[in-house]
């Protein structure tokens, strides 16, 4: 079999990637989960929320994640009134914290079954269900299909070469005049082996969405440089 | 003693980075300030303070240090206007005993737990719930010479909010604070504890942003 990769572009207003929520406080991690991802995949090709083959086939693609803009931290104060209490008598206010990314921008790539990789390139763009990212209302801000998103190369080459999809001018300006030794380098988030040196652990690796159970899967952080090359070359934006 | 206000350029990659990561943000404010040799950390040599507050557009930070911080090395585009620095003499001149004033103070509110038997090692927990943290700043106060005065609903004139979770990495170690910020009042009692604490601030992490006590004349005379 040979390796193939899928690159997409998480980019919207908010996202939310939740990994430690329960009840009132709604966390949100740095970059998107493995669950996340895999929900957000399942419901492009309109995989029931039950069907827990379609669940460990995606969660089984490596990913990787290079974070093209960090996002800034936002939390939110957030009520909900009239929530009938659990015995059925009255009603109260349900207040929670919601925590999300503002402005984030990720590259998310998959490697693993061409078949599968050649599926959801086709899906993505015609989703069977809405996609959004981390919660209903936080919709992508443009196509999640990059210009170079069905590849031959491991995850690894494409998180190190592929284009940045920032498009804001002045910062691709302020980042092409800088020589590229003063640049700060993107943070990327891989899948690895729990024996890999600095691997960190994250209990986000789906093992069935209806029942919400995990486990624990393993990711390196660590950096890449923002080349020229992948600056200059094409066009930032999505297909 | 010096003080200075950054207004910080939320597009910039830099402040990016080191937003997502409080190692980093450590590493730019230190940036101003020359090497240290010797044993003492160079934060603690500078007397080194800041914080990061949240504005209606993006962020202020404000910087705190006995030396006089040059701030040529900050990216280009960190910051939307130059930094402003101003000394801190008439703040420190204003510390009489008995003076009323209101502060803002981020704090890294902390407590032990209880040893773990046969292990023998405490662990450090964040405060989460407001009543524990207005008796960790009244302890706190206790120590530094200030109280915190009743406001008018007999409750402590003080009012701690929730921030989120600071994360960092440094050296493969990951760095967690779980701050609190405190707006309010405090009535100085004792000027000479209470200008030490203003120069080498409160509680723990205060190379990530906590522990600057800044003051402002009381809002309700």
């Amino acid at each position: 079999m040979t390796t193939a990769s899928l690159a997409l572009c998480f980019d919207a207003p908010l996202q939310s990637w939740g990994t430690r929520s329960r009840g009132i406080i709604r966390d949100t991690t740095r970059e998107p989960t493995k669950s996340g991802v895999v929900g957000l995949l399942a419901a492009a090709l309109g995989k029931h929320r039950g069907d827990d083959e379609a669940t460990e086939a995606l969660a089984n693609l490596h990913m990787a994640v290079r974070v093209d803009r960090e996002g800034i931290l936002e939390r939110d104060y957030h009520t909900t009134q009239n929530v009938p209490t659990t015995e059925g008598k009255g009603h109260r206010t349900v207040v929670s914290e919601r925590y999300y990314l503002a402005d984030a921008l990720f590259l998310v790539v998959l490697e693993g079954d061409p078949a599968l990789l050649q599926e959801l390139h086709d899906r993505v763009d015609r989703p069977h269900w809405p996609l959004f990212f981390g919660r209903r209302a936080f919709v992508p801000a443009r196509p999640l299909l990059t210009r170079e998103a069905l590849s031959e190369q491991p995850a690894a080459d494409v998180i190190a070469t592929h284009s940045w999809l920032e498009i804001d001018v002045d910062v691709r300006n302020t980042e092409r005049l800088r020589p590229a030794t003063d640049r700060a380098p993107l943070r990327t988030v891989t899948d690895c082996t729990p024996t890999t040196p600095g691997a960190e652990p994250r209990h986000d690796h789906p093992v069935s969405i209806a029942q919400r159970t995990f486990r624990t899967r393993h990711v390196l952080v660590a950096d890449t440089d923002l080349t020229d090359e992948m600056i200059r070359t094409g066009e930032t934006s999505c297909s | 003693m010096f003080l200075t206000k950054l207004t910080v350029n939320v597009r910039s990659r830099e402040f990016r980075r080191d937003f997502a990561n409080i190692h980093d943000l450590h590493r730019t404010v230190m940036s101003a300030y020359p090497d240290t040799d010797g044993d003492i950390p160079a934060r603690q040599a500078h007397g080194v303070l800041w914080r990061l507050d949240p504005t209606h557009i993006g962020y202020t930070a404000y910087i705190q240090s006995h030396t006089n911080p040059t701030w040529i090395k900050l990216p280009r585009d960190y910051t939307t206007t130059t930094p402003e620095v101003r000394p801190l003499q008439p703040v420190l001149d204003a510390i009489t005993p008995g003076r009323k004033l209101s502060f803002r103070l981020l704090a890294n509110a902390t407590q032990d737990t209880r040893p773990i038997p046969l292990k023998g090692k405490t662990r450090r927990v964040a405060h989460h719930q407001p009543d524990d943290q207005i008796t960790w700043l009244i302890r706190k106060g206790e120590q530094h010479g200030f109280v915190i005065p009743t406001a008018r609903d007999g409750q402590p004139d003080v009012n701690p909010s929730p921030v989120p979770r600071m994360t960092g990495h440094k050296d493969n170690t990951t760095i967690t604070i779980d701050p609190v910020r405190f707006d309010g009042h405090l009535i100085i009692t004792d000027h000479i504890a209470f200008t030490h604490a203003l120069t080498t601030g409160i509680g723990r992490a205060k190379a990530y942003g906590c522990g600057l006590l800044t003051l402002a004349p009381p809002r309700n005379t």
